[in-house]
Order: structure tokens, then sequence, then C-alpha cells
């Protein structure tokens, strides 16, 4: 339980001790009209200026209440760097974006280029990979590199532009090798060719390791 | 009487006050949604697309694949998807159903495929559901989701389809 918990907790113990004490303080008025009724007028309008104050008070306190909600958020420390951000942050910008891609590919490089090739799982999978993209017979498209290891595999592709580069990339995925899970990252040559950087991942399940946040 | 009722009025409104404040942040803070989504909401390439009242898409085709795009609704900032789950059915003995997760980036220049799976077995009552498990997404501002899927031609023992799909803690 943090703190807005027991906020929510005292406010309903609050309602009910109130419901409670007017049910009993204000019971069913008269209906019959009688001599009394002027007085009872009065007492409604001092009612009314006693409320106003009240009133203005509470909206004193509901002010504090937000700043004290807001520094409780605010000191609040968050669970992952994803949630310590506001839903209000500025969009990253394509050049900010093609950075993180830079970043993360040279991660999962880092990681392959670390591993020692499986002597099966390796050449057996770069076969399968190599066969599908043979079958698919796209002319426009270059293999530059192509590498499984351990846990992950590396392709760098190039599709000329009237290769159809992402209608390419569509109709590898699903073909054997491109079952596995695993990451495409599209970037502009200077001459308009698309770069395509493929990893792929031997853990169906787990999937290639996360960006950096 | 009169003090007492004063008291009781400022304990309501205080109650109210802490309620506004507390009440909903608390309530919200073990909140984890789930969204749930017609196979209608797919759209196809190839084949010969078939929708149904009950929101099910289907390839009519007996020749041809249809690829299917269905788009998932996703929370802004939520960093993770929880479990994806394709349901639907396979008619088809030879081929089955193939389905994967998308995760893009703003822009559509970086996205990740979770693992293709395949249905398994095929035929009339071959109703099943696909899943996976998605930790995080890799653009919680702007990027976007959805599932990908192609349905085999239909057979003698029916159409294969998607009724729906969903993503979720």
């Amino acid at each position: 339980m943090n703190a807005r918990h027991w906020i929510g907790v005292v406010a309903l113990c609050g309602l009910s001790v109130a419901g409670a004490e007017l049910l009993r303080a204000d019971p069913v008025p008269p209906t019959t009209p009688s001599v009394a009724a002027p007085a009872r007028t009065v007492e409604l309008r001092t009612d009314d200026a006693q409320t106003d104050a009240l009133w203005a008070r509470l909206r004193r306190l509901e002010g504090e209440l937000r700043d004290t909600e807001g520094e409780l958020h605010a000191a609040e420390v968050p669970s992952s760097a994803g949630e310590a951000q506001m839903s209000d942050e500025p969009l990253p910008s394509p050049e900010e974006l093609a950075e993180r891609r830079a970043i993360y590919r040279s991660q999962l490089e880092d990681i392959l280029d670390a591993e020692t090739q499986d002597p099966t799982w390796g050449p057996q999978t770069e076969s399968t990979i190599d066969e599908s993209l043979r079958t698919f017979g796209n002319e426009h498209v270059t293999v530059h590199g192509l590498e499984c290891r351990a846990t992950l595999c590396r392709l760098e592709l190039t599709i000329a532009e009237e290769g159809d580069p992402m209608g390419t990339m569509d109709g590898l995925m699903g073909r054997p090798g491109f079952t596995l899970p695993g990451m495409a990252n599209m970037e502009t040559d200077p001459d308009g060719t698309e770069r395509v950087f493929v990893f792929l991942a031997r853990d169906a399940e787990g999937g290639l390791p996360q960006p950096p946040a | 009487m009169q003090k007492t009722k004063r008291s009781s009025i400022v304990l309501a409104v205080l109650g109210a006050l802490g309620l506004l404040v507390g009440g909903p942040t608390a309530s919200f803070a073990s909140y984890h949604p789930q969204f749930h989504h017609s196979g209608s909401m797919c759209v196809s390439t190839g084949g010969s697309r078939g929708y149904y009242n009950q929101g099910i898409i289907s390839n009519l085709s007996y020749s041809s694949s249809m690829n299917l795009f269905c788009p998932m609704v996703r929370e802004n900032d939520n960093t993770q998807v929880g479990t994806v789950s394709v349901h639907l059915r396979d008619a088809n003995h030879g081929e089955g159903i193939q389905c994967s997760f998308y995760d893009v980036e703003a822009y559509g220049r970086s996205w990740a495929w979770s693992g293709w799976k395949t249905s398994l077995g095929g035929g009339a009552s071959n109703i099943g559901t696909l899943s996976w498990d998605i930790n995080s997404v890799r653009d919680q501002y702007a990027g976007y989701n959805h599932i990908r899927c192609t349905l085999p031609p239909r057979t003698s023992d029916g159409t294969s389809y998607i009724a729906s799909y969903r993503a979720g803690e």
C-alpha cells in the first residue's frame, strides 16, 4: 500500500462516517406548515453563508492536496525506465530514432561477435536462410553478409528501389529461416538504395535481447 | 445538533475530495487492460475475402492463400503488451494458418516480429489459439502493433478463418 492507497482508504472511511452522521443529524423535516417556518428560513440562510465559507476553505485544501499528490508522484521510484516518462514527452525525431537503431544494432553485433559458432545450428541456419533468399529470386537484392553463431544470426542486404524493398522483406517473412523471431532496420544509402539489417534469434519464444530503454 | 451537522458536511466533502485525489489513482495503479479485436478488423491481400456476422474473416479461395494485417489497439506509453493471442479455425490439413506479432517503430523503419507460429492439424473442428508473450515494445510513444497472418486456401472441410485476436496482461 502506498500513500495514494492510504488517501483512498481514509477518504472512504470519512465518507462512511459522514454519511452515518448526516443520517442521524438531519431528520426528515416536518411537512406540515407551522409558525416556525420563517425562523427555519433564516437558519438556512445562515447555513448558506457558513457553507460558502466552508467551500472556500475546502478549495484551498483541495489545492494543497493536489500539491501533495504531485509531490508524492514525483517522489515515487519508477519500476522501470519507461514508466519514468510521461505521455507528453516529445516524440523522438527520425534522426534520434535512427541513432537509437544504430546503437541497438551495435549492441546485437557485440553479442554476436562474442559468440562462438554452434557447429550444427550455425551453418544449418545460414544454409536455410541462404536458400530462402535464392528461391525468393529478386535480382535487385544483394546479400552483403550472412552469419549465424550460437544464438543470433545477422544478415545485411541492399535492395534497389525498383526491387520493392518493403515488399521484398514482406515476401521473405515466414519462409524457412525467417520464421525465427527477429528485427529489421531499413536505412537509406546516399544513392537511394535501401540497406536492410536483419537480426534473427535462435530462441523462438524469447526472441532478441531487449533494446536499450 | 448544528455543530454535528457542520462536522458531517465537512467530513463528507473531505471524503469526496480524498476520493478525487487518491481514489482513481489507487484503483488505476493495478489496472492492466486487455484489448480484444474482431477478426473483421483485419485487412487482406490475395485470396478471396469473406466476412461473416460473427466478425470472422476467412479465405474463400480454393487456390490462393490470403495475407492478413490485423491492427491492434495499444495503450499510449504502455511499455508492456502482455500475452498476444489469435483465435482461429484451420480447415486446411496441409498448410495451416501462419501468424506473427509485429512491433514497429514510428515511421516504419524498424520492425520486430515474434517467431512465426503455425496452427497444426486441420479440418472443420480444428479450432485453436496461437499465443506469444511480448515483454516490451520498442517505441512506446509512436510505435504500433499488428498481427500478420496467412490464411491457407479453402478445402472440402471448409474455410480457414481468424475469429478474433487480443493483447493484454
